[in-house]
């Protein structure tokens, strides 16, 4: 019987669009590679940039249309959730981006702080965050830091752990060794160390940054996990098993 | 040279030759001794893992010499798994890319034992740099089957030799996956954020996308196009070289990842 013209043309709009999108994704790789040959803080600010922004947003909206399309078919559903893993991931991306921050701050009114560093020293605790040539504020936390010993990691040349104090009115809320893979995680914000004193023995830089959007990136991460070995691993496995049962019945 | 870098140097010179021999086409050698050489060849680079891991006293996936010793021990268990799971041949193939893997290991990339740096001393260390070191070799073995496609006439040899290709994408993939992953959640807990867009990261997801345009494109065509399929495959075992090899080489690309130099 031959296809409703209706069907046809979807079908060919279809067609259409996956070619649309495989385009954009040689566009994507693409964009990697020159991003590669720029460095990675060019290569951030041309992916952080308006218009590359923009292509992230309706990214996004793609992956989300695209996995609910997925979805409803049984047999494509570790697609759909990979795609809906990587919808996460980007959006996550997205909310947490030092853009989108700048932009809750404006229309919050107020300081909205992604990421800064901070200096401390024994017994000064504080809470304001500058930039990265510790010169302008960009904000201030929730709580206090204060530094309580500062510890060398060794033969490493500037490596340290730093013990630190997390206060609130005062009182000490949380205590831990700050040290490579080891960063302080607290009231939504995570404390780094950085490689290398800023002045003398007693000074311990920190990197702090805002946990805003890191629960979306990770539940993508797991989810695009998940779809992804479900599609090429488990999928194709249970095929293979139900093809060996099917041949020993016969 | 120490007792232990010259038993070390032995033993990579060994496996080298032991995966030649396995690999090159011999009409005196008897039935059955490729799968021995194989293995022989892949037992000598495990014995220099284990030798370098002593050594080091941490996983040895650290420098270039390192990784491509660890590549080099992977390609026999993973080409007779593939065997066993998918119904992919060419050992002899698979024997000679560790002969290739292992002559840099062997004669050009720096031995010195190198202490692990504090930014490298966490558990994601192994699991990160496994998972794409599996994932490398499960790829390199799809882009050898993508150059039996596109030089077979047609016919069942390449229809076959595309479905070994497919599936052992299918099987890499998924390790790329998680190599990236990984990575991402290293990146967070190291260095405070989970994407840098530094030079390897930005060439290993687009190495990751490239393998995502195969299948898409497979998707598109119904994989009724073994050639072009194969030269996707190809590219995405570019990609995997350029990451693995340029990036960690040349001064273009200094950026996080340069402990692997």
């Amino acid at each position: 019987m031959d296809a409703k013209p209706e069907d046809r043309h979807n079908r060919r709009l279809g067609r259409a669009w996956r070619w649309v999108e495989l385009a954009a994704l040689g566009l994507l790789a693409v964009l990697c590679v020159l991003g590669a040959f720029m460095g990675a803080q060019r290569a951030q600010a041309m992916f952080s940039s308006a218009p590359l922004a923009l292509l992230w947003g309706a990214l996004c909206v793609w992956l989300v249309g695209r996995a609910a399309r997925l979805a409803r078919s049984r047999r494509r559903r570790a697609e759909a959730l990979a795609l809906m893993g990587a919808a996460l991931v980007v959006a996550g991306s997205i909310w947490g981006s030092g853009g989108a921050h700048r932009l809750r701050g404006r229309l919050l009114g107020r300081d909205v702080l992604a990421e800064g560093h901070v200096l401390l020293a024994p017994g000064r605790p504080v809470s304001e965050v500058y930039d990265t040539a510790l010169w302008e504020r960009v904000g201030r936390l929730p709580f206090e830091l204060e530094l309580r010993e500062l510890r060398p990691l060794g033969e490493w040349d500037a490596a340290y752990a730093a013990d630190v104090a997390v206060l609130e009115d005062g009182r000490q809320a949380a205590r831990q060794v700050v040290e490579p893979n080891r960063p302080l995680h607290y009231g939504g914000y995570h404390v780094y160390v950085v490689k290398g004193h800023v002045a003398g023995p007693d000074y311990a830089r920190m990197l702090v940054k805002s946990d805003s959007g890191l629960p979306a990136v990770y539940a993508g991460m797991i989810a695009l996990l998940a779809g992804a070995f479900w599609a090429c691993w488990v999928r194709p496995a249970r095929a293979a098993l139900r093809r060996g049962g099917e041949t020993r019945d016969h | 040279m120490t007792t232990e870098a010259a038993l070390l140097r032995v033993l990579v010179i060994g496996a080298m030759l032991a995966h030649l021999a396995a690999g090159l086409p011999m009409r005196r050698r008897r039935r059955g001794a490729r799968g021995w050489l194989f293995g022989i060849g892949s037992l000598l680079a495990a014995c220099a893992v284990a030798l370098r891991w002593a050594q080091v006293g941490h996983a040895p996936m650290q420098s270039l010499f390192e990784v491509f010793l660890c590549l080099g021990a992977l390609m026999f268990p993973l080409s007779v798994l593939c065997r066993r799971w998918l119904g992919v041949r060419g050992g002899a193939g698979d024997a000679l890319m560790a002969f290739l893997v292992l002559v840099p290991a062997a004669f050009v990339f720096d031995r010195t034992p190198r202490p692990l740096p504090p930014v490298l001393r966490t558990w994601l260390f192994g699991p990160h740099i496994l998972s794409y070191l599996l994932g490398y070799v499960v790829m390199f073995k799809a882009g050898l089957q993508g150059i039996r496609v596109i030089r077979s006439g047609g016919g069942d040899a390449m229809r076959e030799a595309d479905a070994g290709m497919h599936g052992l994408v299918r099987l890499g993939f998924p390790l790329l996956t998680l190599g990236l992953v990984l990575g991402a959640v290293w990146g967070k807990r190291a260095w405070g954020d989970y994407w840098h867009w530094d030079p390897k990261e930005v060439w290993a997801l687009a190495m990751w996308l490239t393998y995502v345009a195969y299948f898409h494109w497979r998707r598109i065509t119904g994989g009724r196009r073994p050639r072009a399929n194969a030269a996707v495959a190809l590219a995405g075992c570019a990609a995997i070289i350029i990451t693995l090899v340029w990036v960690n080489l040349s001064r273009l690309f200094a950026g996080l990842h340069s402990y692997a130099a």
